[in-house]
Order: C-alpha cells, then sequence, then structure tokens
C-alpha cells in the first residue's frame, strides 16, 4: 500500500448505498454483491473519501490497529473489482486526527445472482433458451 | 462505429413510426402512466392484451409505436456488443468497464441475440419503438415491456421493486422474498380474503421525498403466475391458466372480465414485509438495512440500465415505511396478519 495513493470506487462497474448502517456493493460486472456491517461500513466510507492512504490513517484513533489491517483489506476490495487506486486527490482537505476508531472489517459476499447480473447473454447464455438461461459447461 | 450506425438506424424507424401517425390501437394502465399502442396490425396482434389493463383516467402518457418484421431487415450488425439482462445492449470497452449506451446516446435498446425481439426507447423524446417478435416468450405474455417499466419509472423518478403487492382501503404492502420464499401464497391468501391486488412480481413505487407527500404503490400488470401442486384457495377470480415453461408456473391473465380485485389507482405504500423460508413463523419487526439488503440487489439484477439510481432509490423505499419479515406463515393466519401491518 502506497501512502501516497488513495482508493477509488470502480465505477461505474462497482455500485453501493448504505441503509440503517449496513452497507450493499454490487459489481455489475462478475455479478457479485457484497454486505458490510457497520463498523466496516464505517471504514468503507473513510476509505472511499480520504485524500490519501496516509490521511486516513492519521484520522483514525487506533492507526496501527488498522496499519496492520489495511494492506489486506485493499487487496481484498481490490481482488474484487470494487476499487481501484489512484493519485490522491487534489483540494481534498485532510481528515481530522483521532476522528474515528477502526473496529474490524468483514466483508461478506454473495454470488447468487453472478447468472443474472453478471451474464453476457451474447457469450454466456444457452443458444435456445437465451438470456437468463446460463449455457451448460 | 456499430453503436454511431445503431443509433441512426433507431432514429430513422422512430421518425417513421410515429410520423406515420398511425392511430392510437390500444391505451392500457402501465404503473404509474398509461402507455399508448400503434403499429401495423400484424404486429398489434402480437400485444396480448388479457395481460394489460385499460388505461386509468388522469395519468400521464408514454407513446409506444410496433415496427413491422421488414422493419428488422436493415438493423445494423450489434452481434460485436455486450449483452446485459433482456438482452439490454451495453458498451464494455470503454474505461474498462461496463459503461451503459445511454451515456453514448439517448437509446436504451434491447435485441434479442437471434433478433427475434427489439425494444429501443428513446429517454429524450420519451418514444419507443417496439418488434414484438413472431413468438413472445412467457414472461414477455405476463409483463409486457418490462424494461420499458423499469425506464419510464427511473424517468418518472420513481422504482420499479421486485416485490408482489397486495393493498387494503388504500393501504399496499410490498411482499419482497427470493423465489420460493411464499410471496405467492401470502398474495393469493390475501386474494382469496378481498384485498386488492397490485402484482405478484414487480410494483412500481415513488420514494417519499420531503414535501412531495405520501410514499406510493402502483401495479401494473394484472398477471399471476402460480406453481403448481401450491396450496388451494377458494378464489373466484381466477381464469384458466397458461402454462409458463420457462418460469414452470401457471399464468393467470386477470385482465378483462376476470381481473376483479386488480387496483390500478395508486395505494400509500405502508409497510414491506421480506419472507424467507427460515424466517420467523410470525411476522416480526426487521430492520432497514437488513430489508434493504433483501430487496436491493434482486432487484437490481432484474432490470437493465439505471442501476446506480435503482439501488438508491430502493434505499429510500426500504426506509419509508415499516419493514417486517416472517416465514413461512399458517394459511389461515395470513389475511390477519398482513392487515395488522396495515394498521
Amino acid at each position: 500500500m502506497s501512502p501516497d495513493k488513495r482508493m477509488k470506487i470502480n465505477g461505474p462497474s462497482t455500485i453501493f448505498d448504505q441503509s440503517d448502517g449496513q452497507t450493499v456493493i454490487i459489481n455489475l460486472v462478475t455479478g457479485h454483491y457484497f454486505r458490510l456491517d457497520e463498523p466496516s461500513s464505517r471504514l468503507w466510507e473513510r476509505l472511499k473519501d480520504s485524500p490519501s492512504c496516509a490521511s486516513l490513517l492519521a484520522s483514525c484513533r487506533n492507526a496501527d490497529e488498522l496499519a496492520a489491517k489495511l494492506p489486506a483489506i485493499i487487496d481484498e476490495l481490490n481482488s474484487h473489482g470494487l476499487i481501484v487506486l489512484a493519485d490522491i486527490a487534489d483540494g481534498k482537505a485532510d481528515e481530522k486526527p483521532g476522528d474515528w476508531r477502526f473496529e474490524g472489517f468483514a466483508l461478506e459476499k454473495f454470488t447468487d445472482l453472478e447468472d443474472i447480473l453478471g451474464l453476457d447473454p451474447i457469450h454466456e447464455v444457452d443458444p435456445e433458451l437465451g438470456w437468463p438461461h446460463a449455457r451448460n459447461s | 462505429m456499430p453503436l454511431a450506425q445503431l443509433a441512426g438506424w433507431l432514429n430513422r424507424q422512430r421518425d417513421r413510426a410515429f410520423e406515420a401517425r398511425a392511430p392510437v390501437a390500444h391505451r392500457v394502465h402501465f404503473g404509474g402512466r398509461n402507455l399508448s399502442i400503434s403499429g401495423p396490425a400484424q404486429a398489434l396482434d402480437r400485444v396480448n392484451l388479457h395481460g394489460l389493463w385499460p388505461a386509468s383516467e388522469r395519468q400521464p402518457e408514454i407513446r409506444l409505436a410496433l415496427l413491422s418484421r421488414d422493419d428488422l431487415d436493415t438493423l445494423p450488425d450489434v452481434s460485436g456488443l455486450r449483452r446485459g439482462a433482456y438482452g439490454a445492449l451495453l458498451e464494455s470497452d470503454l474505461g474498462g468497464g461496463v459503461r451503459p449506451i445511454d451515456e453514448l446516446s439517448p437509446w436504451l435498446v434491447c435485441i434479442e441475440q437471434d433478433r427475434s425481439r427489439l425494444l429501443a426507447y428513446d429517454t429524450e423524446k420519451k418514444l419507443t419503438i417496439l418488434w414484438p417478435g413472431s413468438v413472445a416468450p412467457p414472461r414477455e405474455l405476463a409483463e409486457f415491456c418490462r424494461p420499458l417499466f423499469h425506464w419510464s419509472a427511473i424517468g418518472d423518478h420513481r422504482v420499479v421493486v421486485h416485490a408482489a403487492g397486495i393493498a387494503l382501503n388504500g393501504r399496499a404492502v410490498l411482499i419482497a422474498g427470493a423465489g420460493n420464499a411464499g410471496k405467492t401464497t401470502v398474495v393469493r391468501a390475501c386474494l382469496a380474503a378481498g384485498f386488492d391486488y397490485l402484482g405478484d412480481n414487480v410494483v412500481e413505487v415513488s420514494p417519499a421525498r420531503p414535501r412531495e407527500g405520501l410514499p406510493m404503490a402502483w401495479g401494473a400488470y394484472p398477471t399471476l403466475k402460480v406453481r403448481p401442486g401450491g396450496p388451494v384457495f377458494d378464489n373466484p377470480v381466477l381464469p384458466q391458466p397458461s402454462w409458463d415453461d420457462e418460469a414452470r408456473k401457471n399464468i393467470y391473465f386477470l385482465g378483462g372480465p376476470a381481473g376483479a380485485g386488480f387496483q390500478a389507482r395508486p395505494m400509500i405504500h405502508a409497510a414491506t414485509l421480506v419472507l424467507s423460508e427460515k424466517g420467523p413463523q410470525a411476522i416480526e419487526p426487521f430492520s432497514k438495512g437488513e430489508a434493504f439488503f433483501s430487496i436491493a440487489p434482486n432487484t437490481v439484477a432484474q432490470f437493465p440500465f439505471y442501476h446506480g439510481e435503482t439501488l438508491a432509490r430502493l434505499r429510500r423505499v426500504s426506509e419509508q415505511a415499516p419493514t417486517f419479515t416472517a416465514g413461512r406463515l399458517r394459511l389461515s393466519r395470513i389475511p390477519d396478519c398482513v392487515m395488522e401491518l396495515l394498521a
């Protein structure tokens, strides 16, 4: 993880929204969707809005704990195509030091809709039945 | 560039179809709007009016013109473009991800891979052209132009939710849940008890916004799909069904004289009930977050285009009315349980 990089949502193929502390994230390319609980949603909000990884760590009350876990978290989000690394955003104010506390991160993954959400009906559907029937391998 | 050629072809078809000023053959209810349908006789014959409801008074109208089979002979080759649900044309090679073509042209387009069916909606002029195909798939017979229903709801600042809807005294319950969760059973039990019917699969909902009044729900399709072998209800409104080989269900078309129970008027969205096979055996409160998670991905997956807007509006829908959950309910208790949600 480079401190002079920031995380960016991998849009437009990744969409998300939050209700009652829970975040729903959908990858429209893979058809996988994800759920974040309240503590994980807090980190997600910070990750996507922080001007840099260094700033994110500086804003965290238990930065050592976050620093130990952050590379694996970023790798996980990246491996699911949910975020990309980008250059530091210009003009964004740094977050306040000690603004929040990292309380863990768990990305719950669901694949039951991939046949509908991620299916390319030209190449992957049954040629006789058409969408949404997947081609038998 | 196939997209540019396609947009040009669609523009020409639209202009020709609507400038011909063919008389409106059918005016039908289509959620929170009416849909006028015009076109050549051989294409009009392919529209299943038993799966539609007569137009409602005082609703805005959108227009659809049917094409003839010959019109498709000049359709440009679009085989290189990525497709989404319903054969929706997407552009996948721009920016490294899926980009809907509505960023590049005003057209939203669904084309079956064998060109047997074409639906295209001009988002600027709000005009639709449709080649309904030689043989309409059962899902189309039951839910006419479902992508258009979704697109037009988005254009009207609403959202089509993947849920059943029933109502009583002007107040509606959305009934969501995965397949086999028991949505149809709840719907049929309530219909037999005299509830109004908004639909068994999709319902249009207006997410409440400050100073815009109460959240409302509209039914669109007077059809009911029932898996064989399910519970039997004494329900006199159901006509003889047609068999849907794709969904393995019977489709009951409630349009026409058999349609007692279907309600075209908007209802207040009063509650949302999420059913799940492993849910409690009584109706219990459900957190807004859980309800959002239960409804949103499944609904987003149902329709092509506007995924982000759909997700955001579903969040508002899940927050605007009380949310509940239940598993398998005792059949005799279902109407009373649902009535309690509407109290």
